[in-house]
């Protein structure tokens, strides 16, 4: 057997812990925003709530407004979705906090610094004598996530949405190809319809759409966007807008290195608010994601830009009670977290309040979260020389999740035992 | 079905096993065993070898993660089934290229490395990868994904998979290159 044939053969031998979990939608950073984020684009929306409203029985995200915001007004009789023998706690519907990750490694940031990792979060707009913060089902969860949520499931919608999709784009579908993939059920071989791909072109360019079956839909531009100066920004965000669907988007950056001290950068937008709660839910599960290429001379232009179905998979449950970020932080001192992260990876010593560089107030609504519901998600410095085999000098911190809603209201908090597969 | 579940049901010998694994992982089966082998029937042949091959397997077996076991198992069955065959049907071609690509590293020298122990230098070389270079090159080479899937996959550009593995080749070859002389 020839050299490279023994080293593709040799790769199937290792040990399974270095294997890509190709289930692990949500490990990658484009699927974990897939799985989460995404625009509501003005001219999508009415079919897009169209399509979703059939699949899910009629229920709609009720959202966030000014005249339901998130001091309690209009929590007055939450909605358990129906469900018989949901206990209850003040008329609340217990809820649980978990931490489902199908991926093998554990969720890490390494950096120089702890101020590189800076992610533009908005929460610290929120008063922080908030007590009250909204809980979602997510109408999206399936315990299949390894196969993606189904919210296209015909090639017909599929087509309708990439349609309007690259009208917005001032462009027109010039042919449109169905991408399936084999799958067997109970022992027999279907193709399952897993997106629909549309070249389209205009006068200004032309675009690849791709509209997939859990919802995302991309457009790939050609030419690309100059993305660097704040003209070239405004410029390119008003060529998106209407794709998007924001009146008023904020960009919001974040980074972190590989081992070699290599810098990604995660470009995402949102629709800005004037309720800074809707602005956070508006960050976390409804912002699109721009990817970048090196453009002419040493700028970058955005080459793709993906949007989700937002806050569409949202149906809103109460407003809850929340601890502070102090009552969080001590629960993280207390061990009563969620995390990836082993336990070898920090010191002896434990996690211990000088290793807490950095918190922030998230909502976690992937495919694998039940509730799109608060979480304090703390960066605890790791031990210093994790890992081995950085470049001096960079520091890692792992990600732990303090539930932000009050004990009595969830039904269970299951806390990683630090092991790690 | 939970994993655990699942495996339990192999080791009480339930044919639920079979079920439920074609169930829960029937697709994502598929999917590896198209990438080698690019025909449907083939890919459906080899995945339901898959069944009867775990079936054996578990137990003594018992798989902690049982995703990353049938990859396993179906790619190792697709590979042999596509060098028995020594075809190149549409799709199969995606191997050729992969091993086109891994012949910059380690060229096509027959049976160059010996009694190396090819495992245990490329886990040792895994380990030493960064995660996202690692999963990247695992990708490409252990699944056979194509660059724009990767790329689609992770978030990130094309032209950043082309670069991440043109890279991780080179430390290859440097690594493979030193395990030599170290011998």
């Amino acid at each position: 057997m020839k050299a490279n044939e023994q080293l593709l053969y040799a790769l199937g031998t290792v040990d399974l812990r270095y294997m890509p979990d190709l289930t692990a939608k949500e490990r990658s950073p484009f699927l974990r925003w897939a799985a989460a984020a995404g625009g509501i684009c003005a001219a999508l929306l009415i079919a897009v709530l169209a399509v979703h409203q059939t699949r899910i029985g009629g229920n709609s995200a009720e959202l966030l407004t000014p005249d339901n915001p998130a001091d309690g007004v209009g929590c007055e009789q939450p909605d358990t979705g129906g469900r018989v023998g949901v206990e209850t706690v003040d008329g609340l519907p217990k809820i649980t906090a978990s931490l489902t990750t199908g991926g093998m490694g554990f969720e890490g940031l390494m950096a120089y610094s702890v101020d590189e990792l800076e992610n533009g979060n908005p929460w610290r707009e929120i008063p922080s004598d908030t007590a009250v913060l909204p809980v979602y089902e997510n109408l999206l969860y399936t315990d299949r996530w390894e196969e993606g949520a189904d919210y296209y499931t015909a090639e017909e919608d599929m087509r309708r949405v990439a349609e309007e999709a690259a009208q917005s784009l001032g462009m027109e579908v010039l042919s449109t190809k169905a991408d399936t993939i084999g799958e067997i059920r109970d022992t027999v071989q279907t193709e399952r319809l897993t997106s629909l791909t549309a070249e389209c072109a205009g006068e200004t360019g032309s675009a690849t759409i791709r509209v997939s079956r859990t919802g995302t839909v991309s457009a790939e531009m050609s030419p690309s966007l100059p993305f660097d100066t704040e003209e070239e920004r405004t410029a390119a965000l008003d060529i998106l807008s209407t794709f998007l669907g924001y009146r008023d988007a904020v960009i919001a950056e974040s980074g972190d290195r590989d081992i070699y001290g290599e810098l990604y950068t995660t470009v995402k937008v949102y629709e800005d608010s004037d309720d800074p709660v809707r602005k956070l839910l508006n960050y976390c599960a409804a912002s699109s994601r721009l990817a970048r290429v090196p453009g002419e001379g040493d700028g970058t232009d955005v080459h793709i830009v993906w949007k989700g179905p937002g806050l569409d998979g949202l149906n809103f449950l109460g407003g809850y009670p929340v601890v502070s970020e102090d009552e969080a932080r001590a629960m993280l001192l207390r061990g009563e977290y969620l995390t990836t992260v082993p336990a070898d990876t920090l010191p002896e010593s434990g996690i211990t309040g000088d290793r807490i560089d950095r918190v922030e107030l998230v909502y976690r609504c992937s495919l694998r979260d039940e509730y799109a519901e608060p979480y304090y998600r703390f960066f605890v410095r790791l031990r210093e020389g994790f890992p081995a085999s950085a470049v001096e000098g960079l520091l890692n911190w792992g990600i732990y999740y303090v539930p932000a809603v009050r004990v009595e209201y969830l039904a269970e908090i299951p806390v990683w035992d630090g092991s790690f597969n | 079905m939970e994993d655990a579940e699942i495996v339990a049901l192999y080791w009480e010998r339930s044919e639920e096993a079979v079920a439920a694994s074609m169930e829960k992982y029937g697709g994502y089966c598929a999917v590896i065993a198209r990438n080698i082998l690019g025909s449907g029937e083939d890919a459906e042949e080899c995945v339901n070898d898959v069944w009867l091959r775990v079936w054996n397997a578990i137990p003594p077996d018992r798989p902690k993660k049982l995703s990353a076991y049938f990859g396993v198992v179906v790619r190792n069955l697709a590979l042999d089934r596509r060098r028995t065959q020594r075809t190149e049907k549409a799709g199969g071609g995606a191997v050729s290229l992969c091993l086109d690509e891994l012949a910059e590293a380690v060229g096509e020298e027959e049976e160059a490395f010996g009694a190396v122990d090819l495992k245990d230098a490329l886990e040792r070389f895994l380990g030493s990868l960064g995660a996202r270079p690692r999963e990247i090159f695992m990708r490409r080479y252990w699944a056979f994904q194509e660059e724009r899937d990767i790329a689609r996959a992770m978030g990130i550009t094309a032209g950043g998979v082309r670069l991440s593995l043109s890279r991780t080749r080179k430390q290859l070859k440097q690594y493979l290159t030193g395990e030599d002389e170290e011998r």
